[in-house]
Parts: structure tokens; sequence; C-alpha cells
């Protein structure tokens, strides 16, 4: 039994420490390539959104490396995202394909059909295991999410260009080979210290940029065409609020603690957006709104091509920006994107910020006094 | 004077009207519709909406902006789910908020019907807006408030003229301009018809139809002619009659879905997909033709759905069309010709 799953950013890594500490065989999917989402994009549905396709992509590539279980995630919509599993195993079969799909529901739409597919994930391991697994996955994911945030503080003010990026890499590297939970408190330390020991200088002209939009294309890499390295290089600190460790606590723990901030985004977006529409979106705004309070210079938007949820967001972000003076870049990003048109729409992007600080522009001067309302 | 109440010509429209404007005209007010797509309606709702979203979205932008000043109050329900356990579409959750950004407008009626709360939730949310309505229009006019009777009455009377025309497209096979017609012809209010609609060319209306086609697709994208090309027409002319989702009954659309692994969580999608299967189940119809919306995200999936059904299937052919602002309606009726000719030779061989 080797189970695969599709790739999310650096939180495959846990994925993958989750399923191997179940006492499953992993294969994880090869690192998304171009190769990848030309098959994706050949198999996938012509309008389909940008993740699915990269999914699709994920798959064959595991297949192909000898899996026979793939795990994905179910949901309750109204984002595509919840049916996405469903139409997959309909292209997987029609291939030819001979496979397992497992998919998790999300609790959110019947606890009988999440407890399922949790049983069909634990192959009968006792609950201690199962709590084991959990706490280990767990606390990767709240490693990588650290070592991630200081990336972002760390980047935009190294002394030479890509330093950051080469020490990320080896830091992920040690907290992917813990394997107990000391080994990842050590490995997490040691991540630290890595990412500290990058030579920085102090400047006091590192722009701040929030970083909103749909999960997925915020938090893969690969869909994004790597936007927090190419923003960090250029000398921008990125902000999010999107983490996986906060969506977890959203989506799956549901503590009081997240309900809480939930609540303070849904009341920044109120004015704007008024009820819940699928996906990110009304996180996306007030997310936005929030950015904007905070002091950050600019806002920049991700979504994949025509993703509903966000479409919608993005229809109030024009009326967002226009209140509280803030500019915000929405992206829009599929399989034909390209890396140099996004450097260039952020390098000028970056450019207004940085004007627009120094002062020098008279239309879109910073206006504190709205962004405090 | 009566105040009078805007409903853009658009989206969900082509589903509730009937229910509509029987309750807003029972509480008495009056009940103002946009004018059909146009040009240079659908040209001032793409100018308006923001790129990427849908055509059926873009051209609800125009009719808002046809009718936003000649109405005292524009009604844009946000419909969140009228289903036990499903959503609609996520441009339908946030309508009222997208349609905020244009300036000038009335004020919106923004009706919250969320089935997810409660089966009786959406009546409920119906009842709060005409209350609003007569309270407000208190001050303003003479009328005086009567409360509970009076708003249950249009509400079970809203009720019943919708269930009669669902009844209309389903058991006697009407599409929704003809059901509306039917019951407004019934009202004694008769309007004057369209040319269009009165009869295609009599030369081929006269014979027999010469195939069935099952034509699926949401009713605003079906049943606006300048949106669809006029489909519909097209296909009577070329002899063809035509089945539509509406004409399928909600059970066997139920008993459909119920055998997928997942049931769609889109009530109006599901509604689509089920008719598909029985259309390819009960194999009534010569082909199907499922017109979808560019960058309508439900679509997409549910219409991979179909075509995988109808390859596995593999004696029903099937197309689809793909629309946005952009299509011509030469491109639809060589593609229309072709398909039902391919039906015919397929046929006679």
């Amino acid at each position: 039994m080797k189970v695969s799953f599709p790739r999310l950013g650096s939180a495959t890594l846990a994925i993958k420490t989750l399923f191997e500490s179940l006492g499953w065989e992993v294969v994880p999917p090869p690192p998304s390539s171009k190769r990848t989402l030309t098959l994706g994009t050949r198999y996938s549905p012509e309008f389909i959104c940008f993740p699915f396709k990269v999914n699709v992509g994920n798959y064959l590539e595991a297949l192909e490396k000898g899996a026979d279980t793939i795990v994905m995630l179910g949901g309750c919509g109204p984002c595509r995202f919840g049916y996405y599993a469903q139409i997959q195993r309909l292209i997987l079969q029609d291939l030819g394909y001979q496979f397992n799909m497992i998919v998790l529901e999300l609790p959110q739409r019947s606890w009988r059909e999440f407890l399922g597919g949790i049983r069909k994930l634990t192959r009968g391991n006792s609950l201690k295991e199962i709590r084991r697994a959990i706490q280990l996955t767990w606390a990767k994911i709240l490693a990588i999410d650290e070592v991630e945030e200081k990336v972002r503080q760390v980047r935009p003010r190294e002394l030479t260009k890509g330093a950051t990026t080469r020490a990320y890499g080896k830091a992920l590297g040690l907290i992917d080979r813990a394997k107990d939970p000391e080994a990842i408190e050590t490995a997490q330390k040691a991540a630290l210290q890595e990412i500290g020991r990058v030579p920085t200088r102090s400047r006091n002209d590192v722009l701040r940029v929030g970083l909103v939009g749909e999960f997925y294309t915020v938090l893969e890499p690969f869909a994004n065409q790597d936007i927090e390295r190419l923003l960090g290089e250029m000398g921008v600190e990125v902000v999010r609020f999107l983490t996986v460790s906060e969506w977890v606590r959203n989506n799956l723990v549901r503590s009081s603690e997240s309900k809480k901030r939930r609540e303070e985004i849904h009341q920044a977006a109120y004015p704007y957006i008024r009820n819940f529409v699928g996906g990110h979106g009304r996180e996306s705004v007030g997310e936005t709104v929030l950015h904007a309070r905070s002091g950050c210079d600019g806002v920049i938007h991700l979504l994949p091509f025509a993703c509903m949820p966000e479409i919608t967001a993005r229809s109030v972000l024009s009326r967002v920006s226009r209140d509280l003076v803030l500019p915000i870049l929405s992206l829009s990003l599929d399989e034909q994107t390209g890396k140099a048109g996004i450097i260039t729409r952020l390098e000028a992007f970056v450019d207004l910020l940085a004007r627009r600080r120094r002062g020098g522009s008279s239309v879109l001067r910073p206006a504190r006094a709205e962004i405090s309302r | 004077m009566l105040a009078r109440i805007g409903v853009p010509r658009a989206l969900l429209y082509y589903k509730y009207y009937p229910w509509w404007k029987s309750f807003f005209e029972e509480l008495g007010f009056q009940v103002v519709v946009s004018c059909p797509t146009n040009k240079a309606l659908l040209v001032a709702g793409v100018a308006a909406a923001s790129d990427e979203t849908c055509l059926p979205v873009k051209a609800f932008y125009g009719h808002v902006l046809d009718l936003k000043d000649r109405v005292d109050y524009l009604f844009i329900p946000r419909m969140i789910s009228v289903e036990k356990k499903t959503y609609t579409c996520p441009k339908f959750l946030g309508l009222p908020d997208i349609i905020r950004g244009i300036d000038g407008l009335p004020p919106i009626i923004e009706t919250q019907v969320n089935r997810r709360e409660g089966c009786l939730a959406p009546l409920r949310a119906y009842y709060r807006t005409g209350e609003e309505l007569l309270e407000q229009e208190e001050y303003s006019g003479e009328r005086v408030r009567e409360s509970f009777g009076r708003l249950w009455r249009a509400l079970w009377k809203a009720e019943r003229r919708l269930r009669h025309c669902q009844k209309l497209m389903t058991s006697r096979g009407m599409t929704f301009p003809q059901a509306l017609q039917q019951l407004e012809n019934r009202d004694g209010k008769k309007r004057e018809t369209s040319g269009k609609e009165e009869g295609p060319k009599q030369k081929n209306g006269s014979t027999k139809a010469r195939c069935r086609i099952g034509l699926i697709g949401h009713g605003y994208n079906i049943y606006d002619s300048y949106v669809s090309k006029d489909i519909l027409h097209c296909l009577e002319v070329m002899g063809a009659s035509v089945w539509t989702a509406d004409m399928v009954s909600p059970r066997a659309i139920h008993r459909q879905m119920a055998r997928l692994p997942k049931d769609p969580f889109w009530s109006y999608e599901r509604e689509v997909l089920g008719a598909a299967f029985y259309f390819l189940e009960r194999e009534e119809v010569d082909g199907i033709i499922q017109i979808v919306s560019l960058a309508c995200g439900p679509d997409s999936m549910i219409a991979e759905m179909v075509y995988r059904q109808a390859r596995r299937k593999g004696d029903i052919p099937y197309m689809l069309l793909t629309i946005d602002e952009h299509s011509s309606e030469v491109g639809v009726v060589t593609r229309l010709e072709a398909f039902l000719d391919m039906i015919h030779r397929g046929r006679k061989g």
C-alpha cells in the first residue's frame, strides 16, 4: 500500500510525516514542475481552477512512481475544492489507472464521513499511535510556519541575494529529517539558528506588503511563482495571516482563540462583504482591511484564474482600495502565467509603493486617518 | 403612489420571478422588470463588472444599471441555500455586496435566503422583508400596516404560483418563458406577444419534430435570448423539439443524484447534472447540448461529469457550447447545424 497526496508547499513535509508515522509507505509526489503542469492541464477540464490541474499532475507523477492510494481532502462547498476529489477520481479512472482514493471529508459536512475517512487512513493503529502521529505532524507544521515567518523577515534585509533562500532550504531539510518530538524541537532551534546566521544589514526602507488570497495559491510557491522570494529579494517584507497551522486551527480544531481571530477578520470585512462567500473570499477582504490598519504599504491578492470566491472578493476589493487609499495588486494565476510577467508587475508595484512612501506621489499618499475607521 | 420594486431580468429571475412578482404585488407594490438583455445593456454591464466574472453576472450588472433610475427599491436577494445541505454559487452568495459597488443605487432589498438554517428559514426571511417594506412605506404613504395575515397570505399565494409555474414546466413540457406567459394569460393580463415567440418559420415547425434535443444549462443562460443567441428558437427552426432541465421532475433528479458517491453541493448545478443523467439513462433524446458560460465555476465541473458519463454510455451525442460576450450568433448556428446533421446521419446509417 503506497500512499500519495497532492503537494501543498512546504506543508508537504508535514503531511508525509503524518502518513509515515501511521505506518504507510509514502510516495511523495515529485516537486511540481513544468511536466506536472503539462500532464495536469492535458487531462483536466478546460475551465477548472488552477490548483485542480496541479493536483492531477501530482497524482499522475505519483502513480507513475508506484503509488496505489491517493488521499485528498473533501469539503462542503460552495468552493469547487470540495468536489475536486470526485472529478479527479473520474479522470484517473478513465485514464485506466488502478488505485484507491481516500477522500477525507471535513467535519463541517458530516462527522460520520469525517470519521469514516479517518478510519481508512489509520489502518487499525491504536489510538495512542494515532495521537502520536498527529502530535508529530502538528509539531512539524508549527516548526515550518515559524521558520517561514522568520524567513519573511530576514530575506528583505539579507546582504547577499539568495542567502536566506539557501538557509531556508537547509532548515527545511533539518525539520524533514526529524523523526520524533524531541528531534523536531532541536531541529526547529537549529533551523531558526540557520536562518539567524544569514548576514543582514539594518534598513529602514523595507516595504511591508500583505499577502492575501486563495489558500493554495498563497501557500504553494509553484503556483505563485515563488512570490514571497521574489518580493523578499526586492526588499519587501511579506506579511500574511494565512498559514497551514492557522487553517488547521480554523477548520479542524476550531479553537475559541481562532474563532475570535476569525470574528475580527469578518468584522473588518463587514462593510464590504457581509456574508460567507465560500473558500477564503470573505477572509481575503477582511485581511486586506486589517493589513491596511496595521500600516502595510500595499496588499497583493492572489487567486487562481476564475476562482469563484476570490472573484467575488476581487469585485469588492476595488472599493476597499478606494476607501482606504491602499494600493492593491490582484494577480490571477493559472498555467499560462509566466514568471517574467509576474516579476514585471511586482517591480512596478514595488516602485509605486516605494515612491508613495517617500511622499513623491500626491495621488496615492497614505491616508492614516481613513485607515483607522 | 405605489412604491416600485425593481427586479433585474437576469440570473434567478428565470427561476423565481413568479414567486417574487406575486409576493410583492400582493403586498401592494409595483414590480418593475428591466428590459430584455440587449447589446447596449450588456456592454454597460461588462464595463461595470470586474473582469473574469461570468457572462450572466456581467449581464446582471447591466440590468441593474438599466433599472436603477426608475425604481424605488432594487430587489437583490442573497440566495445562500435553497435546499438542505447545499449552497448556491459563491457569486450569488456575494451578489448584493458586489452590486453595492455601483454608484447611485436605490436602496437594495437584500433578503437572505438560507435553507440551511431550517426549512422555514426562507419563508421567514421573506416575511421579514415584507414586514420591513410595509413599515417603511407606512411613513411615506397613507398605507395602514396590516401585519401577520396579509404577509402570510402573500407568501402562500407566491408559493402556490411558483408551484403552478413549475408544474407547467415539468408536466406540460413548457419552457420557463412559455410557462410565464401561460400564467399571465390566465390572469387575463394578456400582454402583446412578440412575433418571434408566436411562431418560427411554419415550414419546419408544422412538420413533426425531426429529433429531440436535451438542452441543459442554467435558465439564465438558456432563456435569455440575447445571451444564448436565441438557441431555443434556432433549434425550433431546425426542426428539433427541446427538453430542458426544468422539465425534469425534482424526484427524477434526486434519484439520479443519489447514485453518485457524493451529492454535488450546488443546488442549481445539481438540477442540471441530474437532468443530464436522466436524459442519458432514459435515452428519450437524440442528443444533448449543454450551454455553459465561460468562467462559470460549478459548470466547469458539472460539464466534465456529463461529458464523461456520456462518453462512458457512448450512444447519445453530446455537445458543449461555451458562451461569453464575444460569442456570435453565426458561430452558434453553425455548430447547431453540424450537431443536428450528425444526429440525422447517425440515424440513417
